[in-house]
């Protein structure tokens, strides 16, 4: 379990290390939710999520949602998260490199 | 081929046809037996309006309507009073593509005759008061001649109809 | 939910999201670089195009796709806005509503405007200004491209843009669009749509969407997704364990619904499912009903489940819905299992429609057999016989006195009637399918002659007896044929005389008393009373001193004579063979009438009797002999000692109440030779139509149930008798042709009161 947080510049980079999954959407939340003070700036690394839910990909709706007032990136998609965002038809909601990287992938 | 056409007609000559006589009018008629259907007592005529003389009317032929010409009436002749002798010989006449039922009132029914083909011979031009189309042969019979009718010709519903227009006429514009 | 339904929820949601578009576009003027504003544009147009792929919207996908690129590349920053892009940007948000409208229209054709629209919006897009830029842009992006695409600091637009620039220069740019939208087109006809909403319990439950959808790509393919997110909570507070998603997923397969319905049997209690079949499928159900052998009395239900166009689950769902109580006992009106299913958006309305069509044909099938006409015939014929007997029967009871047995002669007798009505129902036809057989004739002579006509058919439902359907139809040929040769005029001719182009013939039937009547009516030429009287006195069927009425004018044409082929043109053509259309009528006991306009038109009225076989009839006496008056145009029956009526010997008609009327005296017309004058004659009024008259009698003798018999072709002239009938004591008695006795009525009585002005009136009443 494991959420890395660090701001800078505003900007909060959060590496989320762990299953996206219902087991710890909520608790991602709280995490998230007492982070959001202060910054303009929100990147969200998926890089080391091993697995995705729906309740997962959910959390990421939301935290996209708060892009009326925070400027959100979701980088360094792993592939459980293409393999959801894909699933879903929404990989190009969710960051863009994300085409290429299924592109390079594939 | 030759001769076999000639045998049928030979037979036909031969043949013996059998006629039924009647009386109508003090006379003595006949019509080929093939052509009647059925002879019945007179029970009960009702008359139809607006016609011609000679079509006596309608009888009741089982639940069918069939129209009874008065025979000597037909032939232009006083028809007589009704008798207990007097019938009604129903025969079939050939009309467009039907045939139908008509009733023809005799006096009197007679016998049937045969009479063979050689005692026959066409109307004569003149000597009957009769429409000569009425007539289709004089049959011999014991020395005397007697007509035999044809009834398709007697009973021709075009030829009544014609009639029965003209009377119709009369009566549906009597200002004429 | 229903397919209607959810293209409802595509338009509110189109419609929310264009809101959007136009608020981001007008604030983009202010703030050009606003990326959200951007976002949200592109996020309208993507949206509105991945839902109206799913529909199959093809319209609205052709015109946002390539303004979703666009809006992309503002994204990536290769576009600039400017004014002008916002201006055509708010055009685009415009027409895409009206695509939106029209879609929701379920017209599958663009109209010409709208496309035309569309495209004219869609050049606005320079794609040369594009390429430009693209290229000019594509160095640059090159340089960029080597390295730190993915470091999570480096720009994201740089990166979009590098996508978009090194697949696409322009040329290829609008192939690609033009491509990928057939591609989705073509195959997404060819898909099934399946709607899951999952209830906010699913993931508690340990159902994730996410399985089954995998699971469903097992069985084909997944061509278009939509995840609709828009309930998800904020993130604040949201109770991610929760479900809030729901799909419209576009699935190309050839598994059968049951099939498809199985890969979320789990998920059945948490999630509402919608399967809407691909058009193949629909197709394929259309084609399978339209061979499917159904059994008798099949229900709408299993013929679907049979076709595979429901599932078993599905239909007791349905059946669930029809009848919540589980209870069958239940009077109220029930919905019907086709609209629930239809309702339910489980099966569309066309397979359903088709279904209960094909039901009802075996219902037909099994409910009617085929009856050879002449068995019919011969069973009406008895029937017949039957009320002969029953009559004959009732005089016998009566002559003997056997009271005990007037009981079951009345019972007897009420039976034989009902008999006789439901043995005459079996023949009755609607006249609609006579009628019909004009339109074909209206369109070919139409075409043949140049002229403008219009078949306007009503009262198709009314029934007569089949006897009579099938000698109606030459007559009503000619008739009709005449409308359109002859009464409907070329259409410079029309309009030159302030009449619309178009013609207009009309086919009409009724019941009255007993009775259809028919009408055949045209507004065309009409005819020359003039001309017909002209006519009429140079072949010598009127004198010319002779005073007409406008009806005996017109009646005129019906004789024959007047009306020959040779004539056609003098008499507007009208009436080839006329004289010949009125026999036929008549020969069915109906009557003809005819009125026109000169310029106007013209109307042919044709009554007859609803059957030949059986009717009621009143009889009476005249002298000896009796005769049978239909009831249908009796009017009324006053006795002789009564002082309401009163003849008028010289003028020859009768004065009932103050109405004068024309009269014949049976007894004498008929030229009766027996039976003395009764002390008590009555006098029938009857009606035919317009015209009344009265008939005089020595006796009255009731209703009657009356077989007609015909006369034989002897009598076919004869005017004034229509039928017989034979009674119950064998006897037989003529059947009045009221009519034909009407208008000899009136002759008689007009001769009379010779070139009186007052009896023109007479005529008409």
């Amino acid at each position: 379990m494991g959420l890395e947080t660090k701001v800078t510049d505003k900007t909060l980079t959060v590496l989320l290390d762990d299953e996206l999954t219902i087991y710890t959407a909520n608790l991602f939340r709280d995490l998230l939710a007492e982070q959001l003070k202060s910054i303009t700036h929100i990147i969200i690394n998926l890089s080391k999520v091993t697995e995705m839910d729906t309740a997962g990909f959910q959390l990421l709706v939301a935290i996209k949602n708060l892009s009326s007032k925070y400027e959100v990136e979701f980088v360094e998609h792993s592939a459980a998260v293409i393999d959801v965002l894909e699933l879903y038809g929404l990989s190009g909601d969710f960051g863009d490199s994300v085409i290429v990287l299924g592109e390079s992938v594939s | 081929m030759n001769q076999l056409t000639k045998t049928d007609s030979n037979q036909v000559k031969t043949d013996v046809a059998q006629f039924l006589t009647f009386q109508a009018a003090d006379e003595t008629f006949a019509i080929e037996i093939l052509d009647v259907k059925e002879i019945i007592e007179i029970e009960s005529i009702t008359r139809v309006p607006m016609m011609p003389a000679f079509i006596a009317g309608i009888i009741n032929l089982r639940g069918r309507v069939v129209p009874v010409v008065d025979l000597s009436k037909r032939l232009g002749r006083h028809s007589s009073e009704v008798t207990k002798k007097s019938c009604i010989v129903l025969v079939e006449i050939d009309h467009e593509d039907d045939s139908q039922t008509i009733g023809m009132m005799v006096d009197e029914v007679n016998e049937i005759l045969e009479i063979d083909e050689s005692h026959t011979q066409p109307a004569p031009d003149f000597g009957t008061d009769l429409r000569t189309d009425f007539i289709r042969a004089m049959g011999r019979v014991d020395e005397k001649f007697m007509i035999l009718l044809d009834v398709n010709h007697v009973l021709s519903i075009e030829d009544m109809n014609a009639l029965s227009t003209l009377k119709n006429e009369k009566v549906a514009t009597p200002e004429e | 939910m229903s397919i209607d339904d959810i293209k409802v929820v595509f338009a509110q949601e189109a419609d929310e999201l264009l809101v959007e578009m136009e608020d981001a576009l007008l604030a983009l003027e202010d703030n050009p670089s606003d990326k959200e504003l951007i976002n949200s544009l592109f996020r309208a147009m993507h949206t509105i195009k991945g839902a109206a792929g799913i529909f199959n919207f093809i319209h609205i996908v052709e015109f946002t796709h390539p303004i979703e690129s666009e809006v992309e590349r503002l994204r990536t920053g290769e576009l600039l806005v400017t004014t002008d892009l916002i201006a055509t940007l708010l055009k685009c948000k415009d027409h895409t509503v009206a695509l939106v409208e029209h879609a929701m229209n379920d017209e599958q054709e663009l109209t010409v405007e709208l496309k035309n629209q569309g495209d004219a919006i869609l050049k606005e897009f320079d794609f040369d200004d594009v390429a430009s830029l693209v290229s000019g842009q594509s160095h640059i992006a090159g340089e960029d491209a080597g390295f730190e695409l993915f470091d999570e600091s480096a720009d994201d637009t740089t990166s979009d843009s590098l996508a978009l620039v090194q697949s696409a220069n322009p040329p290829d740019l609008i192939e690609r669009i033009a491509q990928s939208s057939q591609d989705t087109l073509e195959v997404e006809s060819e898909c099934w749509i399946i709607s899951l909403n999952f209830k906010e319990n699913a993931l508690r439950n340990g159902l994730d969407p996410l399985s089954f959808i995998r699971y469903l790509g097992k069985l084909g393919k997944i061509t278009n997704i939509l995840t609709i997110t828009n309930d998800v909570p904020d993130l604040d507070g949201g109770d991610f364990e929760g479900c809030y998603l729901s799909y419209h997923i576009a699935f190309q397969s050839d598994s059968s619904r049951e099939e498809i319905e199985d890969v979320f049997e789990f998920a059945q209690d948490d999630c509402d499912i919608t399967i809407v079949p691909s058009r193949a499928k629909v197709t394929e159900y259309m084609n399978m009903l339209d061979v499917l052998t159904l059994k008798d009395s099949e229900r709408l239900g299993e013929i679907l489940l049979n076709i595979g166009a429901i599932t078993r689950n599905e239909l007791d769902k349905a059946l669930c819905i029809q009848n919540p109580d589980g209870d069958n006992k239940s009077t109220e009106a029930k919905k019907r299992i086709g609209d629930i299913l239809v309702e339910q958006n489980i099966v569309g309305k066309p397979v359903v429609e088709q279904a209960q069509k094909k039901q009802q044909q075996v219902r037909e099938q099994t409910q009617s057999i085929r009856v050879d006409s002449d068995k019919l015939g011969q069973l009406i014929n008895l029937v017949g016989e039957l009320v002969t007997s029953s009559a004959a029967m009732k005089i016998m009871v009566e002559k003997h006195h056997l009271r005990e047995a007037n009981d079951v002669v009345a019972g007897v007798e009420h039976l034989v009637e009902e008999i006789r009505d439901t043995a005459l129902q079996l023949r009755m036809v609607q006249i609609g399918e006579t009628f019909s057989r004009f339109r074909r004739v209206t369109r070919d002579v139409s075409t043949e002659l140049g002229k403008k006509i219009k078949l306007v058919i009503s009262g198709g439902e009314s029934e007569l007896d089949k006897t009579v359907v099938e000698k109606i139809n030459d007559p009503l040929t000619h008739l009709v044929r005449n409308a359109l040769d002859h009464g409907i005029e070329l259409p410079e001719e029309r309009i030159a005389n302030g009449k619309p182009a178009e013609g207009t013939v009309t086919l009409n039937a009724y019941h009255d008393s007993g009775h259809i009547v028919i009408e055949v009516i045209d507004d065309g030429a009409g005819l020359d009373p003039e001309r017909i009287r002209a006519k009429a006195e140079r072949i010598g069927l009127v004198e010319p001193e002779q005073t007409l009425t406008r009806a005996e004018v017109f009646r005129l044409i019906f004789e024959a004579g007047l009306s020959t082929k040779s004539e056609a043109s003098n008499l507007s053509g009208r009436g080839v063979g006329m004289d010949v259309v009125r026999r036929n009528i008549e020969s069915l006991r109906g009557s003809i009438e005819l009125d026109s306009e000169l310029g106007t038109g013209t109307r042919i009225i044709i009554n007859l009797p609803l059957t030949l076989a059986i009717i009621e009839g009143f009889m009476v006496g005249a002298g000896t002999e009796r005769y049978v008056i239909p009831l249908s145009m009796v009017e009324e029956c006053v006795e002789m000692d009564s002082d309401e009526w009163t003849e008028d010997k010289k003028q020859n008609f009768i004065n009932l109440r103050g109405e004068v009327m024309p009269f014949l005296r049976l007894r004498e017309f008929f030229k009766c030779t027996d039976g003395a004058t009764t002390e008590r004659e009555s006098l029938v009024v009857v009606r035919f139509g317009r015209y009344k008259a009265g008939f005089v009698v020595d006796q009255l003798f009731g209703e009657q149930q009356t077989v007609i018999k015909p006369l034989g072709s002897i009598f076919q002239h004869l005017k004034g008798v229509s039928g017989a009938t034979i009674l119950g004591t064998g006897e037989i008695a003529l059947i009045l042709d009221v009519q034909g006795l009407v208008q000899i009525a009136s002759a008689e009585s007009k001769i009379a009161t010779h070139n009186s002005q007052d009896h023109q009136e007479l005529h008409n009443t």
